[in-house]
């Protein structure tokens, strides 16, 4: 039984325009309880959509949405018995933090005693003993955030939804909270589905993540798999920083030959099921180009040098549309200007079809 | 002898002001800046109530003394006029905020027409008060009057409505009401679109109904608005006088008189300067008080976002 | 545990609550509708409501003719237009010293401000009266327009409005060399201009409006406006007929009504603004 699942479920925004792009196409995937999920994407995705559908503060034009094994498409959101943290954090201005995190237990009529009790625990974990009494206009931006969170975990729901809760703080408070996130989901077993247009975030905290854009699930898989085998050039440029180099090539007779002027061969072979694909694009992450070793040998001019203390990350004018970015250790001997030669290992290459995105197989 | 030049005094000494000057400087020119409105305000608004003051301690024959109040105290038309204004004020301020508020909340909603709603509500406001009350001068027409007619219609018998001491205050006060609910119902807008939406979608999660949400976080948020609405209301009811001028002129026997009116007719028809005096210095301080009171009673009630 | 008739019940809900306020603008619109139809039909068919009642201009022409409403119109228009330039000069300079100018005794002057707005001018009948008496100004335009020339609402509005513009703006027009009153016409007074627009249609609504203070302080018809020659051609001895005295509303609420119409929006939004304190 999984915690939350989605079952093909589509959503179009009805628009002035007589073609209006869908918000969502047909997206699957599952959250298992306990889980972290992440759902990752550039503005526009559909991911904040499809949070709100599933806490029922929006509806789906078809599909499915199943909360434990239950389907709620029909179900108000007051009942659906799932907690919120909103990007704004929604706290009343006129209560107090204290009135605020019980707010949800005194619609549910819960007693006294336990309200108080939820609420002493609920502070205790989130350091917020000290401001129970204070408005939410007293509080600074983290606090604020910790109020929210008090909220949904008094609650006692299994399922927690975030949307993109730490994108108001600055950078240092965002990464403390990062850690404390995880560690209460951790130690109360909750399930988060939250909502993201930050890799790092998603990939330092989530169990799985959903890759997301235009509508469409691009990739459903665990951090490691999606930055060692992204399955779309939409995931492999997405993830990563620097991305994943993409390099336009063509594939014929058993090797895939680089659109630079030297024309550079590759012995990669593709897979039967792809065989017939031209147009391909190399992929190769930044780490994995090298100075010197063993491999292919692919040769540029150096146009940007970024020392960055423990690696250098150079960029290189193949005489491809885009640069070949490569991360070299340490200090690293080159002038802008200057001709570098680098080496691939061909187990390291990554080949998508240009014209899908597609990961091809390799044979 | 040595000659030394005088030192040349540098620029910045050149430029400088003292503290003093500068703050000299900038109190005359605040004062200047403000002489024009304090000046008309001191002539048409202090300066005639401290005159109703003095002239309130002073006899006939311009000795201090205090026949005014006990000829206040001895005024039957007064006290029945000042109640009616305590009345006035006491209905109309609510019953059109109440009015304003769903009027606000149906404009705010997702109801179809909600443009043509607006306008409705609003149009009343627009008119002068003059070209209100003659409409309803019309409606209250006792026998053929649309009322009167409509009453008819469904078997009920007719009504001499501005001219039965039981209903002429009440029907003025329908009038205001009617023309001031859709004036109120702006602010309420104004106060219910500064609301964050995820207030209401965070109040959905949390189980509450639509009413408990109403209740415990829209009202308690709308309170400077309920605050500010409930002060000009009761303002109002203590300066709008035409609705009276139109439609009863006061009666019958001073059933529908307010306290401005009646101040009126002692000026300028009994020609008793003197007393409206002291008729405008009760005037006065009621509206003080009232708004001292209701500033304190409401804004502990009030939060400020 | 399922609902299958929640949705049905909100839907009914809110049929309910759409019709409840499609009756209450109805009734709310009905008085001024009736207005409006009855200035157009003869007498016979006033409460005739059907479409084959002839339409007719005669209450119009005899309305107007009744009552010298030319001239009430022009001293309306005379009288908001010169209350609306002497508000927004003297209000402008006031604000912007209130908001600005740090000087002695601003707060004291303030409060002395803030009195104009719990007791208006027009409360004081009688001794503003004499006052415009012994000037001599009995009977004029300036007579009834002098006392609101100073505008305590707009100096509250316009010193909140100035207070909030960024005080770089004004140190970067210093720099450049300009003096306090050049920095004021060119820094603050555009950037409030959205405030001086929502409290024009606030003032020109309200001294459109205004009717005690005039009828006290006229007698004769040059000098009156609009709402005090609507209120004595209803308030005849003779009486007035209803289709004549509904055209002659008409007449004078018309252009309201339709400046309204036009610019419904930034009406209400004016209003909106105004009284966000």
């Amino acid at each position: 039984m999984s915690a939350v699942e989605i079952r093909d479920v589509s959503k179009t925004f009805k628009g002035s325009a007589a073609e209006t792009p869908p918000a969502l196409s047909r997206v699957s995937f599952r959250a298992e309880a306990g889980q972290f999920l992440a759902l990752l994407g550039p503005s526009g995705c559909g991911k904040s959509t499809l949070l709100r559908i599933i806490a029922g503060l929006e509806h789906a034009d078809s599909g499915d949405v199943l909360i434990g094994d239950r389907r709620v498409n029909d179900v108000p959101a007051a009942r659906r018995q799932v907690a919120m943290v909103f990007q704004s954090y929604a706290l009343y201005p006129h209560l107090s933090v204290a009135e605020n995190i019980v707010f949800g237990l005194k619609v549910r009529k819960v007693a006294p005693e336990e309200r108080a009790k939820r609420l002493k625990n609920a502070a205790a974990m989130l350091g917020l003993a000290d401001y129970l009494e204070r408005k939410p206009s007293q509080l600074s931006g983290g606090q604020r955030q910790r109020v929210a969170l008090g909220r949904a975990i008094v609650g006692q729901s299994q399922i927690v939804l975030m949307d993109e809760p730490l994108s108001n703080l600055d950078a240092k408070l965002r990464q403390q909270m990062r850690e404390e996130l995880r560690a209460l989901q951790r130690e109360l077993g909750l399930t988060v589905i939250y909502v993201t247009h930050d890799q790092i975030e998603a990939m330092t905290m989530a169990d799985r993540v959903v890759v997301m854009r235009r509508g469409e699930i691009e990739q459903c898989a665990a951090p490691v798999e999606l930055y060692q085998r992204p399955a779309t050039t939409v995931v492999a440029a997405f993830i990563g920083s620097p991305p994943m180099n993409l390099l336009p090539a063509v594939a014929a007779d058993g090797a895939v030959t680089l659109r630079n002027p030297e024309a550079t061969r590759l012995p990669l072979e593709l897979a039967p099921a792809d065989a017939a694909t031209r147009e391909v694009l190399l992929g190769v992450r930044a780490e994995h180009v090298r100075l010197g070793g063993a491999g292919i040998a692919l040769a540029g001019t150096a146009r940007s040098i970024e020392y960055h203390g423990a690696d250098t990350i150079a960029g290189l004018d193949l005489g491809l549309p885009d640069k070949l970015m490569a991360r070299l250790p340490g200090l690293v001997e080159i002038a802008v200007g200057q001709r570098v030669e680098v080496r691939i290992d061909p187990a390291d290459i990554a080949l998508f079809s240009a014209a899908s995105g597609r990961r091809l197989e390799r044979g | 002898m040595s000659a030394t030049l005088p030192q040349a005094p540098t620029r910045d000494a050149d430029l400088a002001e003292s503290p003093r000057r500068r703050a000299r400087r900038a109190t005359l020119g605040g004062w200047a800046l403000i002489a024009p409105s304090l000046a008309i305000i001191f002539a048409f608004t202090l300066y005639p109530i401290g005159l109703s003051v003095f002239d309130s301690f002073t006899g006939q024959g311009g000795k201090l003394s205090l026949e005014q109040f006990s000829a206040m105290a001895d005024d039957e038309i007064l006290h029945k006029v000042f109640r009616n204004n305590i009345v006035f004020a006491l209905f109309t301020g609510p019953i059109s905020i109440v009015i304003a508020l769903a009027m606000a909340l149906w404009v705010n909603g997702r109801i179809r027409g909600r443009g043509f709603l607006r306008l409705a509500f609003f149009t009343p406001t627009v008119l002068p008060m003059v070209a209100a009350a003659s409409i309803w001068l019309y409606f209250y027409t006792p026998g053929y009057g649309p009322i009167d007619t409509l009453m008819h219609a469904i078997g009920l018998p007719g009504h001499n409505w501005l001219g039965d001491p039981a209903t002429a205050l009440p029907s003025i006060m329908v009038v205001t009401i009617w023309k001031e609910a859709g004036f109120f119902m702006i602010f309420y807008l104004a106060g219910l679109q500064n609301m964050p939406p995820e207030l209401e979608e965070a109040s959905m999660l949390e189980g509450a109904s639509a009413w408990y949400h109403f209740r415990r976080v829209t009202l308690p948020l709308l309170m400077p608005t309920t605050l500010f609405v409930t002060v000009v209301a009761v303002t109002t009811s203590f300066k709008q006088v035409e609705h009276i001028f139109v439609m009863t002129r006061g009666g019958p026997d001073n059933a529908s008189s307010l306290l401005l009116f009646y101040i009126y007719k002692v000026a300028f028809t009994f020609y008793d300067q003197h007393y409206a005096a002291i008729l405008t210095l009760v005037l006065v301080l009621t509206l003080l008080l009232l708004a001292f009171l209701q500033f304190r009673f409401l804004e502990k009630r009030t939060h400020y976002q | 545990m399922n609902e299958p008739l929640s949705d049905a019940a909100a839907r009914a809900g809110q049929l309910l609550v759409t019709a409840g306020a499609w009756l209450c603008a109805i009734l709310w619109l009905a008085p001024l509708l009736y207005a409006v139809w009855a200035s157009f039909h003869g007498a016979a068919d006033e409460t005739r409501f059907s479409l084959a009642a002839p339409w007719t201009f005669a209450n119009y022409i005899e309305a107007w003719h009744a009552a010298p409403f030319g001239r009430y119109y022009l001293n309306t228009i005379v009288l908001v237009i010169g209350i609306l330039i002497g508000q927004l000069v003297l209000s402008t300079l006031a604000a912007y010293a209130f908001a600005m100018v740090d000087f002695r005794g601003s707060q004291f002057a303030f409060w002395l401000v803030l009195v104009q707005l719990i007791i208006a001018p027009d409360v004081l009948i009688t001794e503003n009266y004499n006052t415009m008496a012994r000037l001599g100004l009995v009977d004029t335009l300036t007579a009834i327009g002098l006392p609101f020339i100073a505008s305590a609402f707009a100096i509250f509005l316009l010193r909140q409005t100035f207070k909030s513009i960024p005080k770089e703006l004004d140190e970067a027009a210093e720099l450049e060399g300009c003096s306090r009153l050049q920095r004021l016409w060119r820094v603050y007074v555009p950037l409030a201009r959205p405030t001086y627009v929502a409290f024009a249609l606030v003032s020109v609504s309200a001294h459109w409006n205004t009717f005690l203070w005039p009828i006290v302080v006229t007698n004769r018809p040059e000098a009156r406006p609009l709402t005090v020659g609507l209120a004595i051609f209803a308030g005849q001895e003779a009486g007035v007929s209803w289709a004549t005295l509904s055209a002659a509303t008409m007449i004078i609420v018309a252009p309201l009504l339709i400046a309204f119409l036009i610019f419904q929006r930034q009406f209400v939004q004016s209003f909106m603004r105004t009284g966000i304190r």
